[in-house]
């Protein structure tokens, strides 16, 4: 996950431990791609409106129409950032969910996780 | 002091009066002291000679002035009936023989012939035209424009050919509408707000309001006027402040998530030990949090579809879906205000081209309108159903209803009765947005009530398959769908029940 909110990190990381997932918890963008690149995770959960670097960017460096650095990993964009709509629906096209934190609630995001399977 | 033309002749009248009058008195006096010189007797001289040779001298001098004066009168007449200062006069006849004859008519037909709107220099129009601080241009009969000025957005090509500078919508273009006005109309016109001459993202782009105006068989050859107006400013400040509002946005949904996610985790993790009306106040604060969310996706929904920004990505999906999505968060909110909701949406109704979240936002605003309006205790009722290429969906009270007279209002921007301003809370933006969003689909909102009773809200969805090649085509974006000729408020109250 990559989160660089304290408050809403550590509620998602605790509802996703009691599931019983393994979260790594970065809070820069560059620290996130570092760790998407060097591990294979099952899932990302990115946010947008990050420090130095937005989360679009990271999504662009990790997956693009030349090359797909995380083919094996499903990508939910987590954010409250109001986009306009031709960035939001570039985003869609590369991710596999796109949410707005301030609707959903952790039990919800588990949901929509174990429904990407 | 400058003379004005229709004044010239009366003032030269009095003039030659004066000259006549005094030439009169010395010719007579003349005589006077001449007689007198020569002996003859003051009696005779006054009744034999004087006083006829007066009066004789009197009507002579008026026929010939009436004579000599008649041209003068006819030319000052013509020239102040051409010249640009507003007059009376009317034009003399010139016509009789004798005008023409003494070459009268000629002299006149020459003033009228050298008027100074018929030269054809027409560099003052131009200058004039460059001075309206709005742009101007004239298409002829074949939609070729024959006539622009400085202001109006318009670019010359290598073989000075002058084109438009506008970027008009597909579907409601100035070709479109000049091709309908041309084929079918006698005289058209047409308003467009907003419009941009080059794509966003260009610093030199200015936006315009055009107003169009269409006659056939105009004067001069000009069928079609255009006239632009320079809003870029203004709307270029509405621009910005939709900026202010995403950042807003953002700012305000950060704590909202926080309170929304942490009481959902001591829900979860405190089931077991809270007592009934514990897990009630939990409930409410849910509730109130997740309105707080609604709200806050009103103003950003609103204020981009003021914008015309509103574009949405329709999938198919199923409207049981779509409710599902939000089911849990409704019941809570119905739960909490000790309302009873009722929903059967059949799954089995065919698929519809939705965008979830935004369609989710309208049945979340139109049930959180029925708990609001509705009596303690009361039901709200959610169906759904085929109608023709569309589901429609139905979200009925039993509540305190509308009145007629309000019920054209409904879907305005702010609006509130003024019964419920009072008493009950809201922005005014709820049923504005479901309206934006629900004809985004392609789709039609209305509500029918009678006061005491209850309402009605519905609004229809077109069913995938009716639109998928079109949606296709559009690459899933909306705008091929949208109906340009739905009723703009459909709208049915009975007025007693």
């Amino acid at each position: 996950m990559v989160e660089d909110d304290r408050f809403i990190g550590e509620m998602y990381v605790r509802s996703l431990k009691k599931q019983g997932y393994e979260v790594d918890w970065t809070v820069t963008g560059a620290q996130g791609f570092a760790a998407a690149t060097s591990k294979t995770y099952d899932l990302i959960l990115l946010d947008i409106m990050l420090p130095e670097a937005q989360g679009t960017e990271i999504m662009d460096q990790l997956r693009n129409d030349k090359e797909d650095k995380i083919p094996n990993t499903r990508v939910i964009i987590l954010t409250n950032f109001e986009q306009d709509d031709e960035s939001r629906l570039a985003m869609q096209q590369r991710a596999d969910a796109y949410l707005i934190k301030a609707e959903i609630t952790p039990r919800k995001l588990i949901e929509i996780i174990e429904q990407l399977g | 002091m400058a003379v004005r033309l229709a004044d010239y002749y009366k003032l030269h009248i009095k003039r030659v009066t004066i000259v006549a009058s005094g030439m009169l008195i010395a010719i007579n006096a003349t005589l006077l002291i001449l007689f007198t010189l020569l002996g003859i007797s003051w009696f005779a001289l006054f009744v034999y000679i004087l006083v006829p040779a007066i009066l004789m001298q009197i009507f002579a001098l008026i026929i010939i002035l009436r004579y000599a004066l008649e041209p003068l009168e006819m030319i000052t007449q013509t020239l102040s009936y051409v010249s640009p200062q507003p007059t009376v006069i009317t034009p003399p006849n010139y016509n009789q023989i004798r005008h023409e004859r003494s070459g009268l008519k000629v002299m006149i037909q020459t003033i009228y012939d050298r008027q100074p709107n018929q030269t054809s220099d027409d560099t003052e129009g131009s200058s004039i035209l460059d001075r309206v601080p709005c742009g101007i241009v004239m298409l002829d009969s074949n939609g070729q424009i024959t006539r622009y000025n400085k202001n109006a957005p318009v670019v010359v090509d290598s073989n000075q050919k002058p084109s438009l500078q506008l970027l008009f919508s597909e579907t409601n273009s100035l070709d479109n509408w000049l091709k309908t006005a041309t084929d079918s109309k006698v005289s058209d016109e047409k308003f467009w707000p907003r419009v941009q001459d080059k794509i966003p993202g260009d610093t030199k782009r200015k936006i315009y309001d055009v107003l169009a105006s269409y006659h056939k068989a105009g004067e001069a050859g000009v069928e079609t006027i255009l006239i632009t107006l320079d809003q870029t400013s203004r709307y270029g400040e509405d621009e910005e402040s939709v900026d202010f509002l995403s950042v807003a946005a953002h700012e305000l949904r950060g704590p909202i998530t926080v309170i929304r996610g942490y009481m959902d985790v001591l829900r979860s993790e405190l089931e077991t030990t809270l007592q009934p009306d514990q897990r009630e106040l939990i409930e409410r604060l849910d509730v109130s949090a997740s309105r707080l969310s609604g709200y806050v996706n009103n103003i950003l929904n609103v204020a981009k579809y003021d914008r015309k920004h509103l574009k949405l990505h329709l999938r198919e999906d199923k409207l049981s879906d779509v409710y599902a999505s939000i089911a849990d968060d409704l019941q809570l909110r119905a739960r909490t205000q000790a309302r009873i909701l009722n929903v059967t949406i059949p799954i089995d109704l065919p698929t519809v081209a939705a965008d979830r979240t935004s369609l989710s936002e309208v049945i979340a605003n139109l049930v959180d309108n029925a708990i609001k309006y509705s009596y303690e205790g009361g039901q709200v009722n959610v169906t759904a159903g085929i109608e023709g290429n569309y589901v429609r969906c139905w979200i009925k009270d039993s509540g305190i209803g509308i009145p007629s007279s309000v019920a054209s209002n409904l879907f305005q921007k702010f609006y509130r009765s003024h019964r419920s301003r009072t008493t009950v809370a809201g922005t005014g933006l709820g049923l504005f947005i479901s309206k934006a969003i629900v004809e985004s689909h392609g789709g039609t909102i209305g509500a029918s009530s009678t006061e005491h009773e209850g309402s009605t809200f519905s609004f229809t969805v077109p069913i995938y398959a009716t639109v998928a090649d079109k949606l296709a085509a559009g690459n899933n974006g909306n705008e091929g769908i949208i109906q340009t000729s739905s009723g703009w408020i459909r709208n049915h109250s009975k007025i007693g029940g």
